[in-house]
């Protein structure tokens, strides 16, 4: 039997770096990548490569870098779920034997400050309706009334998040930072403070994906979920400009999760480590109820039991997350998998999750992109 | 940010809404009903073209809100502004500006009313829309 293998990955640490384009970076990710797969670039049949802001022929101008090889080259675009959308597009090149060995880089250099996105039409953007933020706070103030979240549960997600990115040099920010300074940081979109909200930065990640069948001790990709947001959900990354009243409507996020779960045959308490789109701490508290992780409402005290810590049962975001290493968007989607193979291979020294064998990344995007890929060691 | 006067700017987009009397304009599909804002000639459930553009209604309650402190990019007005979305009896939530004597206090639940509002100033100003919150006694 024949696997889609996460045969090698690689990371160019996400931060701000001046003087160097998202090409180079997207360049030293994938050459770790091929170096930790033991391939050379020769040996690559085709290339995805995500990203939002690098322009025309982003992935052609990575393989132009490598040297231009001839071989079959997309770029994907799909927001905050690029890297994620380029992986389930190498899966399925990869299932139906049109290629042996994927390369996947996922890029982005952003502006500082609140996205300036195309996304939205220009009469939204003069009337102050276009935040992308805005609509993460929706989410979150919505499921404080509905559930009763505290803004000191949404501090605690800040704070754990930064607990665990001491220990990762490849993240932007990697100090400890206090609840009382989470909550005692500016407010930028009640209810979410300064230290909430995730910084737009740069970076590149990269992943060699060889279809063959999977040796002892290495990771598999087992599922996928690629689902977007309906008309019926009133607040999302869809950014509706309206939708249908009432309530009981399926999130995206538990759509995309449903897919790999039921197909795998692996449920949310299978989960060994978990790397979940935390652009701000409501959403990292809504995506722990929406993957299956508590029940729905229960994300603030699953926060605050510990849980979701490094140490506990189920440690979300052991990198820092998105809220320490920043998200470059296009390349998030393959840092978190950067991550998560690398929890499954046991190499991430003081915040590694022991015996982790079963991992799931998450990542939920404008337009109400929503992408899960569902990781297994061998 | 002001309620609009007698000499009204340019709407900030044609067809958002009607100014006398003030109402934002939906369109109802007039095959299965459907609501949607703003109008278009498409209906999202059944994809029919014959759709009516119609006033939505001018009292609602707020289903959810943020307070917005930066200036976004492109934004025409004063920072901070309420945004939120407001949920109309006919079973309807829409994208709209809040306004409030204190915008501070506003809170999930509370009953808002329909208003034209200027944003910018001089040859720049628009006019757009905003639910008010109503003032609670």
């Amino acid at each position: 039997m024949s696997d889609v293998v996460l045969r090698g990955v690689g990371m160019h640490p996400f931060g701000r770096f001046d003087g160097k384009s998202a090409i180079e970076m997207g360049c030293d990710a994938a050459r770790e990548a091929l170096a930790d797969a033991g391939l050379a670039w020769k040996d690559i049949d085709a290339l995805y490569c995500g990203h939002m802001y690098a322009g025309t022929g982003a992935g052609h101008k990575i393989a132009t870098l490598l040297g231009a090889s001839g071989l079959p080259i997309v770029n994907v675009e799909n927001a905050c779920s690029s890297g994620g959308t380029a992986i389930v597009m190498a899966r399925h090149a990869l299932a139906s034997r049109e290629y042996e060995n994927v390369l996947v880089v996922g890029i982005e250099k952003m502006p500082r400050g609140f996205m300036d996105m195309d996304y939205f039409e220009p009469w939204r953007q003069r009337i102050g309706h276009a935040v992308n933020p805005a609509q993460f706070a929706f989410a979150i103030r919505r499921h404080m009334h509905e559930y009763g979240i505290t803004e000191r549960q949404l501090a605690l997600v800040a704070e754990k998040n930064h607990a665990h990115s001491v220990h990762n040099d490849r993240a932007m920010y990697r100090k400890p930072i206090g609840v009382e300074e989470v909550l005692a940081s500016r407010m930028i979109v009640d209810p979410l403070r300064l230290l909430m909200l995730c910084t737009p930065n740069e970076g590149a990640a990269a992943a060699v994906l060889t279809h063959r069948a999977v040796a002892s001790g290495e990771v598999r990709l087992i599922g996928h979920g690629l689902k977007t947001a309906t008309r019926r959900q009133s607040i999302g990354e869809h950014m509706p400009t309206d939708a249908p009243a009432g309530d009981g409507v399926e999130s995206v996020t538990r759509r995309a999760a449903a897919q790999p779960y039921e197909r795998a045959g692996v449920g949310p308490d299978d989960l060994d480590v978990v790397e979940l789109q935390d652009t701000d701490s409501g959403t990292e508290i809504i995506a722990t109820e929406e993957l299956g992780l508590c029940a729905r409402g229960e994300g603030g005290r699953l926060v605050e039991s510990g849980a979701t810590r490094l140490g506990g049962r189920t440690p979300v975001n052991p990198s820092g997350g998105l809220l320490s290493k920043g998200e470059p968007v296009g390349a998030s989607g393959l840092g978190q998998v950067f991550e998560i193979v690398n929890q499954l291979r046991g190499r991430c020294g003081p915040r590694q999750v022991p015996d982790a064998r079963i991992g799931l990344t998450h990542t939920l995007g404008a337009g109400g992109n929503c992408c899960t890929l569902l990781f297994e060691r061998c | 940010m002001k309620t609009a006067a007698a000499s009204l700017p340019p709407a900030v987009q044609p067809g958002l809404f009607a100014t006398a009397p003030a109402t934002l304009l939906g369109g109802r599909c007039e095959a299965c009903g459907t609501l949607r804002f703003p109008h278009r000639n498409l209906c999202p459930r059944c994809q029919s073209t014959q759709v009516a553009a119609v006033p939505l209604s001018r009292h609602g309650t707020v289903y959810t809100y943020t307070i917005v402190r930066s200036k976004p990019p492109g934004y025409l007005g004063a920072v901070p502004y309420a945004f939120g979305l407001v949920e109309l009896p006919e079973g309807l939530r829409v994208a709209s500006t809040l306004t409030a004597h204190d915008l501070e206090t506003i809170a999930v639940g509370d009953k808002v009313e329909f208003e034209l509002i200027t944003l910018g100033e001089g040859d720049h100003a628009v006019l757009s829309y905003a639910y008010r919150r109503r003032e609670k006694r």
